[in-house]
């Protein structure tokens, strides 16, 4: 059967068996392998996508339930060579270290700040609560979300080659957008 | 490629003809089960239903004086519904203790208590609520108390051409759930358990309802526990008579997960507290 899916904004048609998980299409069909195997049972989080706007752990989803539907990966979180916030945020407060379970906890903390903006730690650590890390203590992981979301409202500093005009006038600008 | 097909449908009565088919038909919802059962090899489906787009099967609403959920809600909708919260909490703690908040986005409370393992955490809240279940099928319908739904460890009394299409219960103002599990998310539950009171406006209990998870082949109400607290309050004497006749219900047994010993002591324990809870809500 023929698949169509939205991924990372771009539309793609694939030959699936019915059988297929979500992971499986990503990893083989689509050759992307941003989105990890980890224990393949919905345990461990490294295979977290973004389903039609929500988190869901793409080892136990039926490929052929997602028709018509939009998927986000790892992928899709650059701006080219610019990195999302919140991947830098991850480095920045060293969330990283071998690496495996990373897109899975970006995937997790993208949709859970869209839906949750400005979360507690404790609302932090039960949304991450199906995402395993071996490396680094979840210490790390939660001070890189808390990191993104302060760097993320800190009010926006005007260089100092500016003209006061010039900033002014960028206010007005963003009240009005 | 594998040998067997895939069908969606929109419509209940769609999945009924469907489901009418001589052949061996699996329903398909959130799929955290049957997934993992096809790929361990222990399902070997002919034709896989999805059921997961038919919107009739999907939201929570009162009707007649009940509450209906429909069978494809996910536990995630359940957790996040006001409905829940103020008319089946034990329902609500159960959802906000179940698996985990990514996997909650997929499982639905059909799959939930159709698959009936006996660890379930959706089936002792809607057994201590006294839930019945609408099963549907081709030209026919049958509710049932969801009591007599499951039967055992992971099986039910679902026939192959049937579909379940709601659960319902008259709203609980003091209900309650408590599950010790060996971690905390995604724990598969060691122990459950759900209480729900009905009282009086002197709040002596009318109506009390116990059901445990987790402790033996299947989810199961402690008729004879739940009798002592008829006409009383929860107070020393009442949890006194209950350690007394609880033996009479549940008959724990090893397992991986606890041993008959501790698991017959903090079933006595967590019921009490849970009664409490629920009482003082
Ligand atoms: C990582 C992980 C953690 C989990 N943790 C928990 C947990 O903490 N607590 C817990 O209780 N469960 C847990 N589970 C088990 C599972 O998520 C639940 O049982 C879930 O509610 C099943 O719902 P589903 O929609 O995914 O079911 P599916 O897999 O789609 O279906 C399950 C069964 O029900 C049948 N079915 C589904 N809907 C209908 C319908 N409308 N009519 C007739 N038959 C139907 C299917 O044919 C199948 O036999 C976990 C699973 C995973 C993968
Ligand atoms: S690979 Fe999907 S949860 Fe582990
Ligand atoms: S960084 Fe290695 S598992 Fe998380």
């Amino acid at each position: 059967m023929i698949l169509h899916l939205t991924v990372n904004g771009k539309n793609v048609e694939t030959q699936i068996s019915p059988e297929q998980t979500l992971l499986s299409v990503i990893r083989g069909n689509l050759k992307m392998t941003g989105t990890k195997i980890g224990c393949m049972v919905g345990e461990c989080g490294a295979c977290t996508v973004i389903l039609n706007g929500k988190a869901v752990k793409s080892c136990v989803v039926n490929a052929a339930q997602c028709e018509g539907m939009e998927v986000r990966t790892v992928e899709g979180l650059a701006n080219g060579e610019e990195l999302h916030p919140l991947q830098q945020a991850f480095i920045d407060h060293n969330a990283v270290q071998c690496g495996y379970c990373t897109s899975g906890f970006l995937m997790t903390a993208v949709a859970f700040l869209e839906q949750n903006p400005n979360p507690s730690r404790d609302e932090i650590k039960k949304a991450i609560s199906g995402n395993l890390c071996r490396c680094t203590g979840y210490i790390q992981i939660e001070e890189a979300i808390e990191g993104y979301i302060a760097e993320r409202d800190k009010p926006k500093e005007v260089p100092d080659n500016e003209t006061k005009e010039n900033a002014a006038e960028e206010t007005v600008e963003a009240a009005a957008s | 490629m594998s040998d067997f097909d895939f069908i969606s449908v929109n419509t209940i009565d769609e999945a009924l003809d469907v489901l009418a088919r001589p052949q061996k038909v699996t329903v398909l919802s959130g799929g955290t089960d049957v997934m993992l059962r096809i790929h361990d090899g222990r399902l070997e489906p002919s034709l896989l239903l999805d059921v997961s787009r038919i919107e009739e099967l999907k939201g929570i609403k009162e009707k007649d004086g009940f509450i209906e959920i429909g069978a494809a809600t996910t536990i995630n909708e359940i957790g996040a519904s006001e409905l829940i919260k103020d008319n089946a909490y034990a329902l609500y703690e159960a959802a906000d203790v179940f698996a985990d908040p990514n996997t909650r986005n997929r499982a639905t409370i059909g799959g939930n208590i159709t698959n009936a393992s006996p660890g379930a955490d959706g089936a002792p809240a809607l057994f201590a609520l006294d839930g019945e279940v609408l099963i549907k099928k081709k030209g026919g319908e049958r509710r049932i108390p969801v009591t007599d739904y499951i039967i055992g460890s992971y099986k039910t009394v679902l026939e192959p051409d049937e579909l379940v299409a709601s659960i319902r219960f008259k709203p609980c103002k003091n209900s309650a759930f408590i599950k010790i599990g060996l971690r905390k998310a995604m724990a598969i539950s060691v122990e459950t358990v759900a209480v729900a009171l009905f009282l009086d406006e002197n709040k002596i209990i009318t109506d009390c309802r116990v059901a445990f998870g987790a402790l033996g082949p299947s989810t199961l109400r402690a008729r004879n526990t739940e009798k002592v607290f008829v006409g009383y309050t929860p107070n020393e004497e009442t949890f006194a008579k209950a350690q007394e006749v609880i033996a009479m219900d549940i008959k724990p047994r090893d397992g991986l997960r606890g041993s008959r010993e501790y698991r017959f002591s903090t079933a006595h324990v967590i019921m009490e507290r849970a009664l409490i809870k629920a009482y003082e809500k």
